[in-house]
C-alpha cells in the first residue's frame, strides 16, 4: 500500500514532466511551424482560390476577403519559419495560435450553419467541413498553446541573447 | 752703668721691674722674631751687664711666613770670631742636644736656667757664657739665651775676679725671658695668622678661578642647551671658547663619520684654511687621546708636530673632541688678546665647557635625527593621505562603476527579459511584413487577387424591387441568372434561373447564355456578406454586350421574404 502510494505519485509526476517536456515542445514546434509553412505555399501560390474559400464561409465582407487571401497565407508562412527557427518562437506561435482558434471558431460556425463547404486550410479541392475537422483544429490549438508554455529548446534567437547573458 | 745698678732691696727690685717695663714696651713694638730676638739680646745684655751674648731660636718662622726655619736663628754680641763661627757651626748640635729637638723628647716649658759653669770641651757655646736660660714655646719653638762675663769685672788674665751673676740677675734674666717668650709667642702667632691669612687669601683665589670656571661652564651650558640647530651650538661653544681663553680669533669643526666636514665655524679664519685637514689623522689623535685620558671625550692639543701632521693651521691651540662614533672635531684658538699662555686652569675650565659642548651636541644632534625623522614621518603622512586620498577617489569611482555596472545589468536584464517576452511589437512586425510580402508578391503574380471590388470601378447597376421582377419574370420578359456557386444553387434557388458563376464565367455562358439576344434583359441575383456575386456576373454580362442587366435587389433572400417560391 505504502509502495503503491510512493509510486503512484511518482508516475504521475513523471508523466507530467514528459507531458511538459521542453523537448516534446521542441517537436511540436517543428510540426506545427511545418504545418503552417506547408499550408501557406498553396496558397500563397492560388490567392483567387484562397480567396474563395475564405468566401465561402460567408463571414468576411467582400471588400476585405481579397485583402485576407493576400496576406493570410504569409502571415501563416513568416510565422511557421519563426517557429520552426526559433526566432521570436513565441510570438509566432501566439499568431499562429490565434489563427488556429480563428479557424475553429469559424469551423464551428460553418458546421452549425450547415453550409457544406471545403474547409480551405490545405488547398481548395478539399472535403467539406466536419465535426473531425473541428476536432483536428482543437487538436492543433492545444499543441500551438503546449508550445507556447513549455517550448524553451533550441531558439535560433539564443545564438545572440547567450552572449548577452555572458557579458 | 755698673756703678748705678742697685745691687739688692727694693731698689734693685724697682730696677728689675723698670727694665721688665721697657724690655717689654720695646718688645712689644717689633713684629718678626728676629727683630725680637736682636732687641732681646742688646737689652738682656744691657740690663746684666754682659759683655757679650748669643740667642738661639729654632722654630722660628720666616721672614716671608709659611714654613718653619729648619735652621736655628743665631744672634750673637760681643763674641770674639771663633766663638761665633763655633755657635753658627754648632747651632744644628745645639738644637739636638739642648734643646732637645730631636727624639729624645723636649726640655721643660717654662723658662730656666742651665749650668753653664761645666761645659764639654766640644760644647757649641762660647767657653766664657755665664747664665744659659732655656725656653720652650707654645708652638713647639725652642730657644737658648748665653750671656757671657759682666761688664768690668772681667780682667784679661785674672779669670776668678770675676764677681758673677748673682741671684738677682738669673731671677732677673728669667723675666726677661719671660717677656721674651711672650714676645715671640705673640709673634709667631701674629706670623702664623698672617701665613694662614695669605694661605687662606690664596685659597680665595682659587676658589674665585673655581667659581668663575663653574660660572663660565653653567653659563655656556646654559646657553648652549637652548639651542637646537649643531651650527648654531657650534658658534656659541667657539664664542665661550675664545671668550674664555681671551683669543682673537679661533675656529671649530665637526666632522662626520665619513671625515666629511659636517660644521665649520670660524672667527677670523676661513673654512679655506682647513684644505690640509686629515680627517684620519685627527680622529686617531681623538682615539688616542680618548684611551690615553681615561674615557674622557676631549683633550687638549697645542703641539705644533701634531697641528702640522693633522694638517691644523699653525699658530693655534685648542681641544679635539669625539661626541660619538659617528662625529668628532676640533676647536682651534688663535694667540691671546694679552699674548700671555694659558695656564693649566684655563684650560681645564676649556675643557669643561668642551664636556659640555659635547652633551649638548649629542642633545642636539638626537634632536636633529628627531626633527629629520618626524619631517620624514610628516612626508611618509602626507604620501600616506595622498594615497588614502586616492585610494578614496578609487573607492568612490569603484562604487561609482559599481552602480553603472549593477545599473547596465539591471538593464541587460531587463531587456533580455523584455526581449524574450512577446510584445505587440512582435505582432505588428508580423503583421506589416506578412502585408507587404503578401501585397509585392500578389502584385507581382499574374494570378494575384483584386483586392478592389470590381463594381467600384463602374457605373452602378441598375436593381429591380422583388415585385416588379416577379411581374417581368412571369411574362417572360427577363433572363433570370443566379449568380452563386453550383452548391448553393443546388440548395435553393428561384425557378428558371441559370446558374452562371464569375468563376466558371466563360465556360457557363457559352453553354447557356450566348444564344440570348444582347439586348433582353437580364436580371443577376446571388450574393453573400462575402462575395457579390451577382455584381461580378453583371459586370461580365455587360463586357458580353448585354445592354440591359439589371440585379434582384435584396437577392434570393427578398424573394424568400416576399413568398414568392424557390427550388427545390
Amino acid at each position: 500500500m505504502t509502495t503503491a502510494t510512493q509510486t503512484k505519485p511518482g508516475l504521475t509526476a513523471r508523466l507530467k514532466e514528459l507531458a511538459t517536456s521542453p523537448w516534446l515542445a521542441f517537436a511540436l514546434r517543428l510540426y506545427m511551424g511545418g504545418l503552417f509553412i506547408y499550408a501557406s505555399v498553396y496558397k500563397i501560390n492560388y490567392p483567387a482560390e484562397f480567396a474563395g474559400s475564405i468566401a465561402s464561409y460567408e463571414l468576411v465582407p467582400y471588400w476585405a476577403v481579397g485583402a485576407m487571401a493576400m496576406v493570410m497565407p504569409w502571415l501563416e508562412l513568416i510565422s511557421g519559419v519563426l517557429v520552426v527557427t526559433g526566432i521570436r518562437p513565441k510570438a509566432a506561435i501566439l499568431v499562429l495560435a490565434g489563427m488556429m482558434a480563428l479557424f475553429t471558431v469559424t469551423i464551428v460556425i460553418t458546421l452549425l450553419r450547415g453550409v457544406p463547404i471545403g474547409c480551405g486550410c490545405f488547398h481548395s479541392m478539399e472535403d467539406p467541413i466536419t465535426w473531425r475537422t473541428f476536432f483536428r483544429d482543437i487538436l492543433w490549438l492545444g499543441m500551438t498553446l503546449h508550445v507556447y508554455f513549455y517550448d524553451r529548446k533550441l531558439h535560433l534567437e539564443h545564438l545572440f541573447l547567450v552572449k548577452v547573458k555572458e557579458l | 752703668m755698673d756703678g748705678s745698678t742697685p745691687r739688692t732691696g727694693p731698689d734693685r727690685r724697682l730696677f728689675d721691674l723698670g727694665l721688665l717695663h721697657d724690655a717689654a714696651s720695646e718688645l712689644s713694638g717689633l713684629s718678626t722674631p728676629q727683630q725680637i730676638a736682636r732687641a732681646f739680646l742688646l737689652t738682656a745684655m744691657g740690663a746684666l751687664g754682659a759683655v757679650s751674648g748669643f740667642i738661639l731660636v729654632t722654630g722660628a718662622p720666616e721672614r716671608d711666613g709659611g714654613r718653619e726655619a729648619t735652621d736655628p736663628l743665631v744672634l750673637h754680641r760681643g763674641l770674639d770670631e771663633a766663638s761665633a763661627e763655633r755657635l753658627l757651626d754648632g747651632a744644628g748640635a745645639v738644637r739636638l742636644d739642648w734643646l732637645a729637638c730631636g727624639p729624645g723628647g723636649r726640655p721643660p716649658r717654662l723658662p730656666h736656667l742651665i749650668a753653664a759653669s761645666n761645659l764639654a770641651e766640644d760644647s757649641p757655646f762660647p767657653r766664657d757664657s755665664r747664665l744659659l736660660a732655656r725656653w720652650t714655646l707654645d708652638g713647639g719653638s725652642c730657644g737658648i739665651l748665653g750671656l757671657g762675663p759682666k761688664l768690668g769685672s772681667a780682667r784679661p788674665g785674672i779669670p776668678d775676679s770675676c764677681p758673677g751673676y748673682g741671684p738677682e740677675d738669673s731671677s732677673l734674666l728669667l723675666n726677661l725671658v719671660d717677656c721674651l717668650v711672650t714676645a715671640l709667642s705673640r709673634s709667631m702667632l701674629t706670623q702664623r695668622l698672617a701665613a694662614m691669612g695669605q694661605d687662606l687669601a690664596s685659597r680665595n683665589t682659587e676658589l674665585d678661578r673655581r667659581v668663575f670656571q663653574q660660572e663660565t661652564l653653567i653659563q655656556a651650558l646654559g646657553e648652549m642647551n637652548s639651542l637646537t640647530d649643531s651650527d648654531k651650538l657650534l658658534e656659541s661653544f667657539l664664542l665661550f671658547l675664545m671668550g674664555t681663553a681671551g683669543s682673537g680669533h679661533g675656529f671649530a669643526l665637526l666632522l662626520d663619520a665619513a671625515g666629511q666636514m659636517a660644521g665649520f665655524c670660524g672667527k677670523g679664519v676661513d673654512a679655506g684654511q682647513m684644505r690640509a685637514l686629515d680627517p684620519v689623522r685627527l680622529r686617531q689623535t681623538a682615539t688616542r687621546g680618548l684611551f690615553s685620558g681615561g674615557g674622557r671625550r676631549v683633550g687638549w692639543l697645542d703641539d705644533p708636530g701634531q697641528f702640522a701632521q693633522i694638517g691644523l693651521p699653525p699658530g693655534y691651540c685648542g681641544i679635539w673632541f669625539l661626541a660619538d662614533e659617528n662625529v668628532y672635531g676640533f676647536a682651534g684658538l688663535g694667540s691671546r688678546l694679552d699674548g700671555a699662555q694659558l695656564d693649566e686652569a684655563q684650560r681645564e675650565t676649556l675643557l669643561a665647557v668642551a664636556g659640555g659642548f659635547l652633551t649638548c651636541l649629542r642633545t642636539v644632534r638626537l634632536l636633529e635625527a628627531t626633527r629629520s625623522l618626524n619631517s620624514e614621518l610628516a612626508a611618509r603622512n602626507l604620501e600616506l593621505q595622498q594615497t588614502l586620498d586616492q585610494i578614496t577617489g578609487y573607492r568612490i569611482e569603484i562604487d561609482g562603476l559599481e552602480r553603472a555596472k549593477a545599473r547596465i545589468k539591471e538593464l541587460v536584464l531587463r531587456e533580455m527579459d523584455r526581449v524574450s517576452r512577446v510584445s505587440w511589437a512582435d505582432f505588428a512586425i508580423l503583421l506589416t511584413v506578412s502585408v507587404a510580402m503578401g501585397f509585392l508578391f500578389n502584385w507581382a503574380s499574374p494570378s494575384g487577387v483584386n483586392l478592389i471590388p470590381s463594381h467600384w470601378s463602374r457605373p452602378a447597376t441598375a436593381s429591380v424591387p422583388v415585385l416588379k421582377a416577379k411581374g417581368m419574370l412571369d411574362k417572360g420578359q427577363y433572363v433570370l441568372v443566379d449568380a452563386r456557386p453550383p452548391e448553393s444553387f443546388k440548395q435553393a434557388r428561384i425557378p428558371g434561373a441559370l446558374n452562371l458563376t464569375p468563376d466558371l464565367f466563360d465556360f457557363l455562358y457559352g453553354m447557356r447564355l450566348a444564344k440570348q439576344p444582347k439586348d433582353k434583359p437580364v436580371l443577376v441575383y446571388g450574393r453573400t456578406i462575402s462575395r457579390l456575386y451577382d455584381e461580378d456576373v453583371a459586370g461580365l454580362l455587360v463586357r458580353r454586350g448585354h445592354k440591359n442587366v439589371m440585379l434582384l435587389s435584396g437577392g434570393l433572400q427578398a424573394w424568400k421574404q416576399a413568398g414568392f417560391p424557390v427550388q427545390p
